[in-house]
């Protein structure tokens, strides 16, 4: 007993003191704090509450599977600010593209019931394809090669990528300049747009954006680049970092579904048609992005991608 | 003997085990040249004090002094003296990953400074001498144990000792293997090595010695030449230990 | 199929930031390992004390965390290393508790006669350890080293997430304008697979050599 105490206690002591190290760098930034203020307005329940039930579905074999479980199945992440994001303490997830997961829920069974399974990029199309999950809704860009896999919905945001780069930088002004830099981003769609946009950058991946963040600040990086709207979410108090008014790339997000069900496919494109008709959309868009972006935004146009 | 010191001198060496008492008040002196045969039955302390005079084993109280000069605690000076002081181990102790002629020549290159050719030389000279110079550049695995057991005098003979430490050099050999180590023993004997020898080969004592020492429970119990000691121990447990080693 | 001819010079890139990932890593690892291992095994407290701590410490966090702390830890001390150079400082830190580890079992594999021996010729502990203990543990180590090599070469795979351009991260890539994640992952499976392979089987041959019979 005496022995495994002994061992235990430099254990303890060394994980201490890495925590208070971790501890310590996050508060050297005070920025952090204010920006997850900001996030903390990000709501989409209220447009989830005034969201339409679809009336008369058919019983396509997805929405049966989807009301014999009382909730829906979506691979989504918890990392994509004001698209995305779990609050750790609460669970709770929130940003645009939960506000669609759950308007779709809704749209089918009456009720906002979404169960989310995370997923990285690169587990998508088979998680689809298995059947793990009735829909991907992740910042999910439309792209040829993916639809030959799957199916996507028409399209249901419209994203262009921003650029931020430190405050005293001289060398970059819009996307062209970018050419031959380090530019951090995430891996997924922020990175895609970016290898599409920008082909001669080199791309720099980190997990989150806070990292992204933080390797900027650092000069590891010239720029940081994903959709405009996560930026803002990010920088939206920082001082030594910028967003410059220059976009690039311009990308369509779409629900992504098994090829195996066009009929749903159908459902959903009605869905995505219903809610930008009813006003749900510029709801649950003022709701979220809205909260760190002034510009009004692109309405999709809906129709078959 | 000499006017000169002994060569090694123990004077009231007390060593434990935990609570056991292995060394008790042992003095004893070894002259140069001298041969001295340490016997007793196991668990007598014997080799615990062959041990003990290069410090294998610290002892607790007493002193032990090597050519007039006591035994330095733990560092170089001890190392030093360790290298004047040469071993034989019971189990060969070659170290497995070297050739014999390595096994050899590590000594005197490493702690000797020696240049690697003359300690080559030096030590096929001594191979040949313990009778295994062809086998120079094997392994020792690949050797008989009576074989091993040259090449670990030859590489302890390698240092130029002053005196030989020998803890039952022959006890894990095959009977058939046993006298090629002794007579490789009687012959360093013969030409004056300081030699202390534990041992159960009580021929190679009578033979060889100049002095028999008889211990039991960690004491000296008698101490004379191998005639005094065999036709005529003095303490009953001498005896007793004789005519259990001699008659079977 | 036509991925692998478009994203060739990519995946090769990948590959090789992977290979030199690990062969920078694993040295470094080695080589602190063992001093590791030394202060494991000293006869001081206080130093063993702090081999032990280390070991705890470092083994028991998980490598990417490692990783992060001194990707975006160190340059608030003021100290910022390139990526390749904190993920290699990473990976080494952390392999280096198993290398350290597998030292001590392979010391303790050497005979104590041997150690008595080399003592006894009058050798520095130091030269005990560099003449005797090493080489022979080294010996027994070969296989337990090279799966710690191998282990490098899978783990260095977390360099995808702190910008480091790697095998997994390149691959990740190539999935995400192609989505053909099969035939990506696939090919990184490959890849993972003739260095390992190679390890292994380079490690079969040193031990055959190298073996001591006893």
């Amino acid at each position: 007993m005496a022995r495994r105490r002994h061992r235990l206690v430099p254990a303890v002591a060394g994980l201490a003191a890495l925590l208070v190290a971790a501890a310590c760098s996050s508060s050297a930034e005070p920025a952090e704090r204010s920006a997850t203020n900001v996030l903390a307005e990000v709501d989409q329940s209220a447009a989830v509450e005034q969201g339409p039930v679809g009336e008369n579905l058919p019983l396509t074999p997805t929405v049966q599977r989807i009301r014999e479980r009382g909730s829906l199945v979506a691979a989504g992440v918890l990392s994509s600010p004001v698209f995305a994001l779990q609050d750790p303490a609460t669970g709770r997830i929130s940003g645009f593209d939960a506000g669609i997961a759950q308007l779709l829920a809704k749209y089918i069974l009456g009720e906002p019931n979404v169960e989310t399974k995370t997923s990285g990029a690169e587990t998508r199309e088979s998680l689809l394809q298995n059947g793990s999950v009735d829909v991907v809704v992740s910042t999910y860009s439309i792209t040829e090669a993916r639809d030959r896999l799957i199916d996507f919905s028409t399209p249901y945001y419209i994203a262009q990528s921003g650029i931020v780069v430190r405050s005293d930088e001289t060398r970059i002004e819009d996307a062209g300049d970018l050419a031959g830099m380090k530019v951090a981003t995430q891996p997924g769609a922020a990175e895609e747009a970016l290898r599409r946009g920008i082909p001669e950058a080199e791309p720099i991946l980190f997990e989150t954006s806070s990292e992204c963040l933080e390797a900027l600040r650092q000069g590891r990086v010239d720029a940081w680049s994903q959709n405009n709207a996560s930026l803002l979410s990010k920088i939206v108090q920082e001082t030594d970092v910028m967003l410059l008014p220059a976009t690039y790339g311009t990308v369509e997000f779409g629900i992504g579904m098994s090829e195996d069900d066009p009929e749903f496919k159908e459902i959903v494109d009605e869905f995505v048609r219903t809610i930008v008709a009813d006003g749900t959309w510029q709801r649950l868009w003022d709701d979220t992005v809205g909260v760190v972006q002034d510009e009004p935004p692109v309405l999709p146009t809906p129709g078959s991608p | 003997m000499t006017d000169r010191p002994p060569l090694v001198a123990l004077d009231g060496v007390n060593k434990y085990f935990g609570s056991l008492h292995v060394l008790r008040d042992v003095t004893l002196s070894v002259g140069r040249g001298e041969v001295v045969v340490i016997i007793g039955p196991s668990g007598s302390g014997k080799s615990t004090l062959c041990r003990s005079i290069n410090r294998l084993e610290p002892i607790d109280s007493g002193t032990i002094a090597v050519d007039g000069v006591p035994l330095p605690a733990e560092g170089r000076a001890l190392a030093a003296l360790r290298a004047d002081v040469g071993m034989v181990f019971q189990s060969f102790n070659l170290f497995a990953h070297k050739t014999i002629l390595d096994n050899v020549t590590l000594g005197p290159v490493k702690v000797r400074k020696l240049p690697r050719r003359e300690a080559e030389q030096r030590a096929r000279t001594l191979l040949d001498r313990v009778g295994i110079a062809d086998q120079a550049g094997k392994m020792p695995a690949h050797l008989s144990g009576g074989q091993q057991q040259r090449a670990a005098i030859a590489r302890a003979l390698a240092m130029e000792p002053k005196v030989l430490l020998f803890d039952e050099p022959t006890s894990a050999l095959d009977p058939e293997m046993i006298n090629e180590v002794l007579d490789v023993m009687t012959s360093l004997a013969r030409d004056g090595m300081t030699m202390i020898v534990v041992t159960h080969e009580m021929g190679f004592a009578r033979r060889a010695a100049d002095r028999v020492l008889f211990m039991d429970g960690g004491r000296v119990l008698e101490a004379g030449s191998p005639q005094e000691f065999f036709d005529n121990p003095q303490t009953d447990r001498a005896r007793d230990f004789l005519s259990r080693v001699l008659h079977h | 199929m036509s991925v692998i001819a478009d994203y060739q010079d990519e995946l090769l890139g990948g590959m090789l930031t992977t290979i030199q990932l690990s062969i920078v890593t694993f040295p470094l690892a080695f080589v602190l390992g063992v001093l590791l291992s030394v202060l494991r095994l000293c006869p001081v407290p206080l130093l063993r004390a702090v081999g032990t701590a280390y070991v705890e410490v470092v083994r028991n966090a998980p490598v990417l965390v490692l990783i992060a702390v001194i990707v975006f830890g160190l340059p608030e001390v003021g100290l910022t290393i390139p990526l390749f150079t904190c993920v290699v400082v990473g990976l080494s830190m952390y392999f280096a508790c198993y290398v350290c580890e597998t030292v001590r079992s392979g010391i303790r594999s050497v005979s104590v006669g041997e150690i008595e021996a080399a003592r006894a010729l009058g050798l520095a502990t130091s030269a005990v350890f560099r003449t005797v203990v090493l080489p022979q543990s080294l010996r027994s180590m070969v296989q337990p080293l090279a799966t710690i090599f191998i282990n490098i070469v899978l783990g260095s795979a977390l360099g995808a997430a702190m910008g480091v351009h790697e095998l997994t991260g390149t691959v990740r890539s190539v999935n995400l304008l192609e989505a053909q994640p099969i035939l990506c992952f696939a090919l990184a499976g490959l890849g993972y697979l003739v260095m390992t392979l190679t390890i292994g089987h380079t490690a079969g041959v040193i031990e055959r050599r190298v073996r001591v019979v006893r």
